[in-house]
């Protein structure tokens, strides 16, 4: 690798990684910790292409190995149940309310794996649904229908919180 | 504010305060400079030591049970730093090579499954280029179990029917669901990353006892289906990601004794059964289950 790739990934690296370690925290359910190792592993494989893909939309190559190893290792059934899920941060949030964002996030670790991700990357990473599809390997199709059921089970959560449907 | 607009911001306040380590960088180049390094070493006699037990990193991780919890030892710090995003990390400290600590057990979970695995299973990147298989032959895919030809031979077992054009995923993993577990995978050719089509397990000895009060427990699950497998009592049920039976989704799993002390377990991917159908899918389970011979 010449200088000037090194160089590409090092700028690279600071302005995605922490992008990628929330979207791993997120799709995987585990703590920040455990996201990094992950997060470490999949880019150790970016680096490794990285001469060849650095000039094709690396980000795109990052996020699809993050989420796809996140994925598979949410899957790594006899180990689910050790993940400790991260504490939500202790900053104030005036505007929204604690046990329900709690809630929600508790319900988005309880889901299977393959559809957390399809939630995750359709409503905090913003992607459409054919990006998302693609990013998974999937039909557009079944991230519509991942994603449904996904918010249905959320819509539950809350109703049942405060008592009414949403 | 809709659900999705509550959802962001829940998973906004979730992950506010992870940030990445500065460290980063050094730690993923130091991964990569063992991985290199493990490359040269294993090369060409890769096989043999293997075989022979004698690739310490195999030994060390196959031997005992991995401590619970996702990852082992890091080699990065333990805890990360919270450095401003824009400030590139100090690549200049990277160790000089041939000094970086044991990489193995950093990149291996610790569920088992893929301890053994120098690395994560293929499956989980992006296919590589025809370049890429030159570049890396085998090297990132556990062997636990060495060549197993067409893999329908394993662990006290023979796989006599799978559905058409699946090819053997070229991996085995020991251990990993229990001591003397075996596993592998079928994929489709072309197959997306990720994805699998069909896994096996096989439970011998000890991790066979395991099984029993499961299987018991499965077939007693109104969501479970008790099917026999050549006279035995078996089980199809869609197992959650804490191998409890749940109603919808999960994986499509199908578990029996062959004989005594040997039990399997036959997986679905959640991708394929989608297209086979509920009942489709019942059907290649039994299919697959009812030509599975032991071979001892």
């Amino acid at each position: 690798m010449t200088e000037e790739d090194e160089a590409a990934f090092d700028e690279f690296l600071a302005a995605r990684t922490t992008a990628l370690l929330r979207t791993a925290v997120l799709v995987c359910g585990a703590s920040a910790h455990d996201a990094e190792d992950l997060v470490q592993g999949a880019l150790e494989k970016v680096y490794r292409h990285w001469p060849r893909i650095r000039h094709d939309n690396p980000e795109s190559y990052a996020r699809r190995v993050v989420v796809n190893a996140a994925i598979s290792r949410s899957r790594r059934r006899k180990v689910i149940h050790e993940i400790t899920f991260a504490r939500p941060p202790e900053t104030a949030a005036p505007q929204f309310d604690l046990d329900l964002r709690d809630a929600l996030i508790e319900e988005l670790r309880l889901l299977p794996a393959r559809m957390r991700a399809v939630v995750v990357l359709r409503y905090w990473e913003d992607l459409s649904e054919i990006e998302t599809a693609s990013l998974l390997g999937c039909s557009v199709g079944t991230v519509k229908s991942q994603a449904a059921r996904g918010l249905a089970r959320m819509r539950a959560r809350i109703g049942a919180l405060k008592g009414t449907s949403v | 504010m809709n659900i999705e607009d509550e959802l962001k911001e829940a998973m906004s306040a979730h992950v506010a305060n992870v940030r990445a380590s500065a460290m980063t960088g050094q730690t993923i180049r130091r991964r990569h400079r063992s991985h290199v390094m493990r490359f040269r070493t294993a090369g060409v006699a890769a096989l043999t030591v293997v075989v022979a037990g004698a690739f310490p990193a195999y030994t060390a991780l196959t031997s005992g049970t991995a401590a619970p919890g996702l990852g082992g030892p890091a080699t990065g710090p333990t805890e990360p730093a919270v450095p401003p995003e824009s400030a590139a990390p100090p690549e200049s400290a990277a160790p000089p090579e041939g000094t970086a600590g044991p990489v193995a057990p950093s990149e291996s979970p610790s569920d088992g499954v893929d301890v053994a695995t120098p690395e994560p299973l293929p499956t989980e990147t992006p296919r590589p280029s025809p370049s890429d298989a030159t570049a890396e032959p085998q090297v990132s895919m556990p062997q636990d179990l060495g060549d197993l030809g067409d893999g329908r031979e394993f662990g006290g077992i023979r796989v006599n029917y799978l559905p058409d054009h699946l090819e053997w995923g070229q991996w085995s993993g020991k251990n990993g669901f229990g001591t003397t577990s075996y596993t592998t995978t079928w994929n489709e050719p072309g197959a997306e990353p990720g994805m699998y089509a069909v896994q096996i397990v096989v439970f011998e000895g000890e991790a066979a006892q395991q099984m029993k009060p499961r299987l018991q427990s499965y077939r007693g699950d109104k969501a479970a289906k008790r099917v026999s497998v050549r006279g035995a009592d078996g089980v199809i049920a869609n197992l959650g990601e804490a191998s409890e039976v749940i109603k919808t989704d999960g994986t499509p799993t199908i578990l029996w004794f062959v004989k005594r002390n040997l039990a399997v377990e036959v997986m679905l991917s959640p991708v394929l059964a989608e297209r086979l159908g509920t009942q489709g899918t019942a059907t290649e389970l039994k299919k697959i289950a009812n030509g599975i011979r032991a071979t001892g």
